[in-house]
């Protein structure tokens, strides 16, 4: 199983000496095969082995025949196998070599406005609102998880407004709450990614209903944390805390709901060698130490209502 | 007679009980719905029995409209852009609506799948254990004490879970092909003016083709995956999807709508893999 956020496109050209005209002949030929039923899931498994050696594999899916057709078509026909739960780690393979493909065309710059215009991330969400926890769908989810990772990961400003018009945000919360590490891991990631967004940033500070979610949310991860240290886990959810930190509103009310175990020693091995989340943290606790600047007088505190976020 | 209360959980892959040509719009679930009067509830309370369809009846149309909304929200920005980028070299509309109203019938009844299913039953099961403890308060011979008993709750539980588990696949069926007919009108209001566009072309005696994707594709894409113009495409993976439609049999799968302007609603009924239905009802319920 391959965590595929994080990991770059290699730039090998895709054309140029005769092998590559030779590959290149493969590749369009298994994306031909995509189109039968009979052929596709072959072509599924040998082009999602391609996917990150061939720099325009993903305009070649999507402006190809029936291409982007046939993997919704592979999406929506395991929806049966969702709910009542039966789905087999065959099904989960299959499928998962398709949203692989779809990552590919949601990390391409020159594909990634059509895919979301066209709205393909809300058929993985079925997926996401999962909650078995047998492997073919923990690696179902994890693998969706994979394509919105992708997305964010681009930094565009239009990945984060599409993502606030869905319910991608309580999706992951969840993930974060009751996933497997590596899944609770990459929906941190999300989140950290709509947070470093200044729309995203402002959305879930917009309301208290929307940050205490998030903050009990990180809270619970926080304390799960201290029982079953995952320094790379660890280091995402330090960085939403600081994000956070980063809105006014949310500062003072971070200074009352922080726990304790980031304060104390709970996490000192953890962090021991890993200086970023170590800066991030010191940052953080800058931050919550830091009166009221007088910027944040200009906004009246919507946030911080007579209730205060309870304390974790 | 108590039987122990089962837990409703299903493992098992189940085969779509019904097809699509199966659920009349016109007549609600009702008739799709078998009670298991062998239940012991049903035994010792035969007036329970008459409340039972109409609310559940009542239990799909409160899930219905948002349900059926969402599921075509998101079909057709999907199917529209998919099939405008896929048809944008081709001339021929009935080719190209035939491909989007097959499209749209499949994906359309996946979603509405998946979103209902799991909230409609946690729905039947509450609501019908109200409805029935509303009903047997209300009978002479039945105490509130006597309600209260484990015995009597137990049993109550197990009615509950065995009618939901029953109804669920007709209720969600029944929401499926609204949202599926009502998505088809919208799809072909949406693709109105493509479709126009090459009627247009055609009595003026030219071919229909998107001049900017042509030239995408001579520029970027290798020869070989080149949508090509004029030619007639390979429609397999649309076929496909008219093959089957998620959640139903495939047996009565309406046609596809390829010359005809209409849905050919007069296909012939076909009551299949279910027994237990009347089918006078049903396909009396039928003619429109």
């Amino acid at each position: 199983m391959s965590l595929n956020v994080g990991m770059p496109l290699s730039n090998v050209q895709s054309s140029g000496s005769s092998q590559n005209a030779l590959e290149m002949n493969k590749i369009c030929q298994w994306i031909l095969e995509l189109n039968h039923p009979d052929t596709r899931e072959n072509a599924l498994l040998e082009l999602s082995k391609k996917r990150e050696v061939v720099t325009d594999l993903a305009p070649m899916l999507w402006n190809s025949f029936g291409t982007i057709a046939a993997l919704l078509q592979e999406i929506v026909s395991i929806y049966p196998a969702i709910n009542p739960p039966h789905l087999t780690a065959h099904q989960s393979n299959r499928v998962c070599n398709a949203l692989a493909l779809l990552q590919c065309v949601a990390s391409h710059q020159d594909t990634r406005s059509a895919f979301l215009q066209a709205h393909i991330p809300l058929w993985l969400y079925p997926f996401l609102h999962t909650g078995c926890k047998t492997r073919p769908f923990e690696y179902l989810r994890l693998t969706s998880l994979g394509v919105i990772g992708a997305l964010v990961k681009t930094d565009e400003q239009e990945v984060i407004n599409f993502l606030l018009t869905t319910e991608i945000i309580p999706l992951c919360l969840r993930i974060m709450e009751t996933g497997s590490e590596l899944s609770k891991t990459v929906a941190t990631f999300i989140l950290q990614k709509i947070l470093l967004d200044e729309t995203g940033l402002s959305y879930i500070c917009q309301t208290y209903e929307r940050f205490s979610h998030v903050a009990m949310i990180l809270g619970k991860m926080v304390l799960q944390l201290s029982k079953e240290q995952s320094g790379r886990l660890l280091k995402h959810v330090v960085r939403c805390y600081l994000r956070l930190s980063d809105n006014p509103r949310a500062k003072e009310a971070l200074r009352q709901c922080l726990p304790d175990q980031l304060k104390d020693t709970t996490f000192q091995n953890v962090l021991k060698d890993d200086t970023s989340t170590k800066r991030w943290l010191q940052q953080l606790f800058k931050n919550l130490e830091a009166p009221a600047t007088s910027n944040n007088q200009q906004q009246p505190s919507l946030m911080i209502q007579p209730q205060q976020p309870r304390n974790l | 007679p108590v039987q122990q209360p089962v837990v409703t959980q299903t493992t098992q892959p189940c085969t779509p009980q019904f097809s699509y040509m199966d659920i009349n719009l016109n007549t609600g679930v009702m008739p799709l719905i078998t009670v298991n009067e062998n239940l012991p509830l049903l035994i010792q309370f035969p007036q329970v029995k008459n409340v039972i369809k109409p609310f559940i009846q009542t239990a799909v149309n409160e899930l219905l409209k948002p349900g059926v909304e969402r599921s075509i929200k998101i079909t057709l920005m999907t199917v529209e852009h998919i099939i405008k980028k896929d048809f944008a070299l081709e001339g021929d509309e009935t080719r190209m609506r035939s491909a989007a109203q097959q499209m749209t019938r499949n994906m359309t009844a996946g979603m509405a799948l998946i979103t209902c299913r799991e909230p409609l039953l946690v729905s039947l099961v509450d609501k019908l254990k109200t409805t029935i403890n509303t009903v047997l308060q209300k009978l002479p011979v039945v105490s509130a004490q006597y309600i209260s008993t484990t015995q009597m709750k137990d049993m109550i539980e197990y009615a509950v879970n065995t009618i939901s588990q029953d109804a669920i696949e007709a209720c969600v069926a029944f929401i499926q092909k609204t949202a599926v007919e009502d998505a088809l009108v919208e799809i072909d209001k949406r693709l109105a003016s493509e479709y126009e566009i090459r009627k247009q072309a055609r009595a003026e005696g030219r071919l229909h083709k998107d001049t900017n994707v042509l030239a995408y594709f001579h520029e970027r894409m290798p020869e070989q995956i080149r949508i090509k113009t004029g030619s007639s495409q390979f429609n397999v993976v649309y076929e496909e999807f008219g093959r089957y439609i998620p959640g139903f049999s495939t047996t009565g799968m309406p046609s596809a709508p390829s010359v005809s302007s209409e849905m050919q609603q007069s296909t012939p009924l076909r009551i299949t893999n279910f027994s237990g239905i009347n089918t006078d009802e049903l396909c009396s319920g039928f003619k429109r």
